[in-house]
């Protein structure tokens, strides 16, 4: 009678054990939208302003078909008005100092395509900046899925800014930008070759999108937000930059990435809400039901950044350098390990806050 | 083993000597319908036999035979045939009748030892009782039609026996005793057979020699209980055909108890899925569409006070105790005027009171679920009570798993029901059910939600004259809920809720056998709990928020009245007026004329004080269903109600959850309305051992709540900016049959469904797929529900179910693009695409020996498999980047394996 109980039991749980609850799932294929993308910011940093216009393709491919010969004007509420230049195909630029990025100033671009269709944003006022105060890691547990969708628990550096938004009655509204930049070292594989230093980018929190619109009431008061959050693994035996940009946005920029946030943090659950076309802010003067992707973003913007490196992080999380060590590598070479140009996001010029 | 067989050997040599003569006796005769018990008992009362038998081992499915000139042995032979039951001759005089394996010689003389010593009870006959009753005198008599009243009641307990019916055998005519257990007969002066019945009472067949208006109460004894299960399905039989309701289902407790079910708990919403017209929209999903309508077009109502939220743990449990239930009702689009407040169903679910005799109880045990009942005497004949619990406890088994989110997990419920009645008289009742439940729901640390529901309900009833019944029901109530991420800076607790108070009496007159008259009104206050922010752990930085919600009154007036035209064709007319108020306190927006509602149109603020009136709603809901019989075995039944609704489930997910949000109508958010049309043939076979339906459907609505493109509803204090107004239309036929006896019963149901929306938006944030219609989230062409239940013997019984429904509606990926290093999926219009279909196998053996008349602890097995093929349905398709940073579509299945459940469950 036990082993039959015993028996029941362990069906129960092998057929538990069965639940596999996600999986890769194949659709039909079904006819792609092309439909016209741009994307483009106006930021109060004294760089160039980059815009790029194309025409998107097939669901997965992530195609973009640059459009090229398009006038590409931006006005400014005070009158003036200047033309990017297209240097590759799709790509134009705007001279920072073309047009003072003024705050409180409205902007907008219009889009004259060769084929005769004209496109404009709709006028966004440039926000006043909100400072940052503190930036710090934490070394906190998390969740991480292997390449076969096992979910683990493992470390993670998590990097929390702090600060304080300034009381108004709506917003402010603020977008949270990170990158991280860590220095790999290749080897001297070949006589007299030197090892290299690559500086690697690498964008941990991609698809993570940090959003603040101060509907907490909390204008005034000292505010803490975890902005990005990267696996402790392998590069954390180099030292790493963290950096986070912090971007006052419009009213209507936070609406489109909440609603693209909600486009890509599915997960499939009852809470989901079903997906929908975000559309941005730019339209068709001739016809205003055509749906344009992308966005064209005013924004003001600080920056602040930390830096971590083999000393602040335990040991047995960081795992073996990817190539070994002088008393052990691993056969063969992981790519990368004699020449870590070829690794993606490398280069080696370092940045000028290295 | 040897001293058995030998015992065998003996008996069969002892057969073949001594008793030739009585195996040999010559049978004849036709026999239909009947059970084992009825079949031995007839042939020892015209063939001088007698046969010794456990009854509680026999088998009371019903069965048909036919004899001519069958020695005895070929009639026990036959009738015994596919049980586990032989028969051999004890002595000259007795035949015995035990299981196969249980024939030995000690088993036997026990047997005729406690059968000779008066110990063995013989179950009621299910023959009927043969009553006969005159009124008056012929030779007074004219050729008028005199009419009947009374009531009928349970002799054990006095209790109203409800929908009785009372069928005139010569013209097959007859009616329902109502909520009362009252009926009125108009019969022609004469003699006339009246056929009374009712599942788990002994019929009457009483002969009325009627020659004067005059009355008459009529007690039904109890059966056996075996019989109760036997003919469980008689109701709706019968009902189905001769009700001049359309659109009606009745589900008995034993038959949902019956069914393959998930953990092995038997439940009310899953038993309900399997109707024909009823569909649901995944695994997890709380709540049920009827005939293309949302959630939120369904009235639940438990004792007469209306619930919110019907579901444990997701969908999988329903609110509702089983053990506890005297009987579940369905009108699915067509509803008598007494029911209203929602636009597409009503269902009501009712507890039976305590047992006014003794003390029972009743309770099981799984392996992640427990419950316990008990029912009794406070003061024995007049006060009873009646209390159940139930819990579900599922974290051990999360915690074996070997996903680390799961078993990070955590779910769990507990719920408790309890009913006192107190009848003073035989007149007068009233009933006190309290329900309050708990619901926690933690998803790997990440984040969770837990509800609660507090329900008091009172309910008063009265029979004041032969004619004139009055009832009334009062109720409070309140439901809670709570999303909540439990660590980390972002750490919150949200919560919101809604109270209510109901009354709502009524009363039912009876002035002739051509009317039955109901006259009530009903009063709903509502005040929607805030939505409230709050931190959670000192790491939180969440600042405090609340967003302040409505509140409102809802009333209605109604008379209803089915009238009895002509033989054969009733109709039942009903008329309802229904009005709302919204009413302050209420920080109230406006937006500018001809333009979109959004933050960007505002352009004003009013302060609500309390009470202060806002905006008031109020129409008419005219109701009307005709039936014209065309036989004893069939009807056609059509019917058209239009069916206001104030309150809304406000949820822009693909199904509802537990914290979604209901709103009152208001200014913004006009009540829903919809016109509901049906037309349906209704056909019984083989005196109701087949029951088959065919309806056909149509629905028109107005004001139906969507939403726009992404909208945000939590915490939204301007969530009208979010919520669009649509039309709709459903439309669809339904096809049923059912076997309701026999060793082998079952249903098939197959729907065809089709539901719409459509916006009507002049801007394009107003307008969805282009004005457009498209299908609903729950727009599910094809449903095929298929159930088979078979009695192996007594207390074996195998059950098997499939499930098919089409995918649901979903919205894909048409391309995508890069923006700022994020990858944007673009998707295409709302639901173009289906997921795949759902289907799904369960079974369940049970092992039920609860049953057996002997009273003491009486215990019963079931081991269920749910979702035996162990079939990945999806519940949703999501796409997103894999862990290999590579766009991708992935199918979510709640339930991707096999479920199997091992109950034990009991009574005493």
């Amino acid at each position: 009678m036990k082993l039959r109980h015993s028996l029941i039991f362990g069906l129960l749980l092998l057929l538990l054990g069965f639940n596999s609850c996600i999986e890769p799932f194949q659709f039909e294929r079904v006819e792609p939208a092309e439909l016209l993308v741009v994307r483009g910011q106006f930021t109060t940093t004294q760089s160039e302003h980059h815009l790029q216009i194309g025409t998107s393709g097939e669901y997965k491919r992530v195609a973009f078909v640059p459009e090229s010969g398009a006038l590409v004007e931006l006005f400014a509420e005070d009158g003036n008005s200047a033309v990017y230049e297209e240097r590759e195909a799709g790509d134009y630029y705007l001279a920072a100092n073309s047009i003072c990025a003024v705050i409180g100033q409205s902007y907008f671009i219009k889009i004259s395509l060769t084929d005769g269709r004209v496109y404009q944003s709709t006028p966004a006022t440039l926000p006043a900046p909100v400072a940052l105060d503190q930036i710090a890691f934490t070394i906190e547990d998390g969740f991480s899925a292997n390449s076969l969708g096992v979910v683990l628990t493992k470390q993670f550096v998590n990097i929390n800014v702090a600060l304080t938004p300034p009381k108004q009655t709506i917003g402010p509204f603020i977008k949270w930008d990170t990158e991280n930049v860590y220095i790999f070292i290749d080897l001297s594989c070949g006589p007299g070759e030197p090892a290299r230093d690559c500086y690697i980018t690498d964008f941990p929190n991609q698809q993570d999108i940090f959003l603040y619109d101060g509907s907490d009431n909390i204008g005034g008061q000292f505010f803490q937000k975890t902005v990005l959050s990267k696996r402790i693994n392998e590069t954390h035996n180099y030292r790493q930059y963290y950096s986070v940009y912090q971007k006052s946005i419009t009213e209507d920029a936070h609406r489109y990435w909440s609603q693209v946030d909600q486009i890509v943090n599915q997960v499939g659950s009852i809470f989901d809400v079903p997906p929908a076309p975000v559309r941005g802010n730019i339209f068709n003067t001739e016809d205003r039901d055509e749906i344009v992707l992308g966005y064209f973003e005013v924004s003001s913007a600080d920056t602040l950044r930390i830096t971590t490196d083999a000393r602040f992080i335990p040991f047995e999380q960081r795992g073996r350098p990817r190539c070994g060590n002088i008393f052990q590598r691993p056969d063969p070479l992981p790519s990368g390990c004699c020449e870590c140009l070829v690794l993606d996001n490398s280069t080696d010029i370092p940045p000028y806050y290295w | 083993m040897g001293k058995n067989l030998l015992f065998i050997i003996l008996l069969v040599f002892s057969n073949s000597l001594k008793s030739q003569d009585s195996y040999n006796t010559p049978i004849s005769g036709s026999y239909e319908n009947v059970t084992l018990f009825e079949l031995l008992t007839t042939l020892e009362r015209d063939y001088n036999l007698t046969f010794y038998y456990n009854p509680d081992r026999i088998p009371y499915y019903l069965q048909s035979f036919e004899f001519e000139k069958k020695s005895l042995r070929e009639v026990l032979n036959i009738t015994l045939e596919g049980s586990n039951l032989s028969h051999s001759h004890y002595n000259e005089k007795v035949i015995i009748i035990l299981p196969r394996r249980e024939l030995t010689r000690e088993n036997a003389d026990e047997l005729v030892r406690a059968w000779e010593a008066g110990e063995i009870e013989l179950p009621t006959s299910t023959e009927p009782r043969e009553v006969e009753f005159t009124f008056g005198e012929s030779a007074t008599s004219t050729s008028k039609n005199y009419s009947l009243r009374g009531r009928v009641y349970d002799k054990y307990s006095q209790q109203p026996v409800i929908g009785a019916t009372l069928i005139n055998e010569s013209t097959r005519d007859g009616t329902a005793t109502d909520a009362y257990g009252k009926y009125e007969l108009s019969l022609p002066a004469g003699s006339h057979q009246i056929f009374i019945q009712y599942i788990g009472y002994q019929p009457v067949r009483a002969t009325i020699n009627i020659f004067q208006d005059d009355q008459l109460d009529i007690p039904l004894n109890v059966q056996s209980l075996e019989l109760t299960e036997v003919v469980v399905e008689a109701k709706g039989a019968g009902e189905k055909v001769r009700s001049t309701q359309i659109g009606v289902e009745f589900l008995s407790p034993q038959k949902i108890r019956e069914l393959p079910s998930f953990l092995g708990e038997p439940d009310v919403l899953k038993s309900i899925e399997r109707l024909a017209g009823v569909s649901t929209t995944g695994d997890a999903s709380a709540g049920f569409n009827v005939r293309g309508g949302n959630v939120d077009q369904n009235l639940v109502t438990f004792d007469g006070a209306p619930v919110f939220n019907a579901s444990h743990i997701l969908g999988f449990f329903s609110v509702f105790n089983p053990d506890m239930l005297s009987e579940v009702a369905l009108y699915k689009g067509n509803m008598p005027a007494q029911y209203g407040g929602r636009a597409s169903s009503a269902l009501t679910v009712s507890t039976k009171d305590g047992d006014f005799q003794r003390f029972r109880g009743r309770g099981g045990l799984g392996l992640v679920n427990g419950k316990l009942m008990l029912e009794g005497p406070i003061f024995k004949n007049k006060t009873s009570f009646m209390a159940g619990v139930r819990s579900a406890y599922p974290n051990w088994i999360l915690r074996q798993l070997k996903n680390e989110e799961v078993r990070r997990s955590a779910a769990f419920f507990v719920d408790g029901t309890a009913k006192i009645t107190h009848k003073f008289n035989n007149s007068h009742q009233v009933s006190l059910t309290g329900y309050s439940s708990r619901d926690n729901f933690e998803f790997a640390g990440a984040y969770g939600f837990a509800w609660t529901t507090q329900l008091a309900s009172l309910n008063w009833r009265s029979i004041l004259t032969e004619q004139l019944s009055f009832a009334a029901t009062a109720v409070t109530s309140t439901y809670g809920s709570e999303l909540f991420e439990p660590s980390g800076f972002s750490a919150f607790t949200l919560t919101s809720g809604l109270n209510y108070q109901h009354f709502k009496p009524y009363v039912f007159y009876n002035p002739s056998a051509a009317h039955q008259i109901t006259l009530g009104v009903e009063g709903t206050r509502y005040q929607t709990q805030p939505e409230i922010l709050s931190p959670r752990g000192e790491r939180s930085t969440v600042a405090e928020r609340r967003v302040d919600k409505d509140e409102a009154e809802e009333y209605a007036l109604y008379l209803n009245d089915d009238i009895k035209i002509a033989e054969g064709f009733s109709i039942a007319l009903g008329i309802r007026y229904s009005g709302m108020r919204h009413r302050g306190p209420k920080t109230l927006y406006s937006y500018e004329e001809g333009q979109p509602i959004n933050l960007t149109t505002q352009n004003d603020t009013l302060q609500i004080t309390d009470n202060q009136p806002i905006q008031s709603y109020s129409g008419w809901e005219p109701r009307i269903s005709a039936k014209v019989s065309l036989g004893e075995q069939s009807s056609i039944k059509m019917g058209y109600n239009r069916l206001r609704q104030y309150i809304h489930l406000i949820s822009n997910t693909a199904v509802a959850t537990p914290v979604d949000i209901w709103q009152v109508s208001n200014r913004y958010v006009p009540p829903q309305e919809s016109d509901n049309y049906s037309i349906g043939y209704f056909q019984n076979l083989k005196k109701g051992l087949w029951v088959s339906s065919l309806e056909f459907f149509y629905k028109d609505s107005r004001n139906l709540v969507t939403y726009k493109d992404l909208a945000q509803l939590l915490l939204n204090d301007h969530i009208e900016t979010e919520l669009l107004p649509a039309i709709g239309r459903a439309y669809g036929a339904e096809f049923s049959i059912q076997k309701t006896e026999g060793r082998w019963s079952g249903s098939l149901s197959y729907t065809y469904s089709r539901s719409f929306l459509r916006t009507q938006g002049e801007f394009i944030e107003e307008r969805i797929n282009g004005n457009e219609w498209f299908p609903t989230n729950f727009d599910q062409p094809h449903q095929l529900d298929i159930t088979l239940s078979r009695k192996l013997n007594p207390t074996n019984t195998l059950a098997v179910s499939w499930t098919y429904r089409t995918g649901r509606p979903t919205t894909i990926p048409v391309s995508d693009y890069d923006i700022q290093n994020v990858t944007v999926a673009h998707f295409s219009q709302r639901n173009q695409f289906r997921i795949p279909a759902y289907h799904r196998l369960d079974v369940s053996y049970t092992v039920d020996n609860t049953r057996a008349r002997r009273r003491g602890f009486r215990g019963s097995l079931n081991l269920s498999f749910y979702n035996l093929y162990a079939q990945r349905n999806p519940f949703s398709i999501y796409f997103r980047k894999d862990v290999n940073n590579i766009q991708q579509a992935f199918r979510l299945s709640v339930l991707g394996a096999t479920f199997p459940a091992l109950t034990y469950n009991f009574v005493f």
